[in-house]
């Protein structure tokens, strides 16, 4: 019992902790999204058209070194600020994979196994695409967030933790990125925003809520995540090993069971390859980065439980039907 | 003190419970025990970061007009902390290894790796050098992917006791974790050694173990054909302290 409950508090520390800076960047940049990007910017530099639009923002996650668990709150905010969800969603799904940090990790695991690292890239920023394009036409890019409380709040009770008006109209360009009456604005800027002290002071505020609010969903996440690493052994899918279809879709089950981080997936995945299918080892890289069980619980804290649903289908139709082309493919060269 | 004030507490009393709990566990050393050493910049960044949020929650608890909203999310986070107090881990066992699957490498054994500049010969003769742990992953990895070749090569390797379900009787994994990120994605690396005698170590033993290179043709119960693995027939063994860092990782650091 005793060894059991440490390796339960092992493998959730090593989660948690190892989430822990990127939530925490994630929740700076949020916060700065909040502050400082208005709703026009944003607009000037999407391009209108939507399959534009798809592209650009998920070739982004090339400049981005973040990982999975940064990209949530990230999202979020945007969404706030007015992006489309479905160019949330193609964010979400690309970040993780193309990052520089995780080719390079990738490459390192299958040395001279190029084709892996082209694979990975090439899956991820497809899928990324065409996740976000299906999100578009089925969501209709109707607001999915959970959290319109923010704008209906009584006096008082911001989450933020600052004083606002309780009768909330839509209005962009609080410094808190959310929604208040302009008169109150003009007031508030007077009295609160008239110092760098106190500017820094809203805006580390904003980072504590964006923190406080992903990082005890991610708990709970790293928690059921170790407990299933715990209690579920890997050998308990090698029957399938070999096969086309049930090798991908175990593989997708056991990512996101397991909710690994971008920067480490590949190694593991190669403990994998050989035994398992090319397709199955693609899907296990991409699928689980761009939703496991640790995000999943961030996502319903944030999100409401159809556009989840909706998204978690895509992206998993699109990740099985990838990985068993490859391996269709594979067997055909 | 009434509601409202207890909230104001329990926010800034999280935070200040989470900056202890993670310098206690940055200067115990014991973050290595989760985390690979490369994470620690950012591990520390991290702590600085909760440090400027506390004092500027500090600011925010003084204020008159402040009041925050108490819900699960405080406990949730206060989880961790709690969790550390009551169980005080030391490492990963030898249970997690064999769930993480210690035939792994058997299997999966890549000829590409690079072979770095790790052999160490030991005496003249035969060939005999010890795994050394910060090259253990690229020298195994090559091993696996041909160990006819390596065949009568006498190996010492330090590691600890997994048991071994494939070959039987008298025989175990000698293991150690590789980490590549955390110890959520550790996975057993080493060898399946055997002896001709019971002998006097137990599962989760650390030992230094020496043995010679012999191959065995195994089928795994998942496998339709047979596989050729290496196996260390074992020549010596003796008990050794737990290193201070337990893990060997995939690049060195």
């Amino acid at each position: 019992m005793q060894t059991t409950l440490n390796d339960l508090t092992v493998l959730f520390l090593s989660i948690l902790l190892e989430a822990l800076p990127f939530v925490l960047l994630g929740s700076v940049i949020a916060a700065a999204i909040g502050m400082f990007v208005s709703e026009n910017l944003l607009y000037r530099l999407i391009p209108k058209n939507r399959l534009a639009g798809l592209v650009v923002v998920s070739f982004m996650g090339i400049a981005f070194p973040v990982c999975d668990c940064t990209v949530i709150p990230i999202m979020r905010r945007l969404i706030r600020k007015g992006l489309p969800p479905s160019l949330a969603i193609a964010f979400m799904c690309s970040v993780p994979i193309v990052n520089p940090v995780v080719i390079a990790s990738t490459y390192w695991a299958f040395a001279g196994q190029p084709h892996i690292v082209w694979l990975r890239m090439i899956v991820g920023l497809s899928t990324a695409i065409a996740a976000g394009f299906i999100v578009s036409k089925v969501t209709r890019d109707v607001n999915p967030l959970l959290d319109e409380a923010h704008t209906k709040m009584p006096q008082h009770t911001c989450s933020c933790g600052e004083a606002h008006h309780d009768h909330a109209h839509v209005h962009a360009g609080c410094a808190c990125g959310s929604h208040h009456h302009d008169s109150i604005h003009k007031k508030a800027e007077e009295t609160r925003w008239n110092s760098l002290s106190n500017k820094v002071h809203g805006f580390l505020a904003h980072v504590t809520n964006e923190f406080i609010d992903s990082a005890s969903l991610i708990v709970i996440g790293a928690f059921l995540s170790a407990a299933i690493q715990m209690l579920v052994p890997r050998t308990i899918m090698y029957p399938v090993a070999a096969s086309p279809v049930a090798s991908v879709a175990s593989m997708m089950g056991f990512t996101w069971l397991i909710s690994l981080c971008a920067n480490a997936d590949a190694f593991v995945a190669k403990s994998f390859y050989g035994l398992f299918t090319t397709g199955a080892v693609i899907a296990f890289m991409t699928f689980g980065q761009m939703i496991d069980l640790k995000n999943t619980m961030v996502m319903l804290g944030f999100f409401k439980k159809r556009f989840i649903v909706t998204t978690v289908i895509i992206i998993s139709i699109l990740c099985l039907m990838w990985g068993v082309t490859i391996n269709l493919l594979g067997r055909g060269a | 003190m009434n509601f409202s004030e207890f909230n104001k507490h329990a926010r800034l009393l999280t935070l200040a419970c989470v900056c202890v709990a993670l310098y206690a566990v940055i200067n115990s050393g014991k973050i290595l025990l989760f985390l690979h050493p490369r994470s620690l910049l950012l591990i520390k960044i991290g702590w600085i970061v909760l440090v400027a949020l506390t004092l500027n929650e500090l600011k925010t608890f003084l204020g008159q007009n402040s009041r925050i909203k108490l819900d699960w999310r405080y406990f949730a986070l206060m989880f961790p902390i709690l969790a550390v107090l009551y169980v005080n881990p030391t490492g990963l066992s030898s249970r997690i290894a064999v769930q993480k699957g210690v035939s792994s490498m058997a299997l999966t054994a890549n000829r590409n790796t690079p072979l770095p500049q790790c052999l160490v010969r030991d005496t003249a003769g035969p060939v005999a050098y010890t795994i050394k742990d910060d090259s253990m992953y690229a020298q195994l990895d090559r091993l696996y992917a041909d160990p006819v070749k390596h065949v009568g090569e006498i190996i010492t390797m330090l590691g600890f006791v997994a048991p071994d379900t494939i070959l039987g009787r008298k025989s175990f994994f000698l293991a150690r974790m590789m980490v590549a990120c955390c110890a959520a994605d550790g996975m057993p690396i080493g060898f399946y050694c055997a002896t001709d005698s019971t002998i006097g170590i137990h599962e989760n033993d650390w030992v230094i173990l020496t043995g010679k290179l012999e191959t065995r043709s195994v089928k795994f119960p998942w496998n339709t054909d047979k596989k050729t693995i290496p196996l260390l027939k074992m020549i010596s063994v003796k008990k050794a302290t737990k290193p201070q860092n337990e893990y060997v990782y995939p690049v060195a650091y």
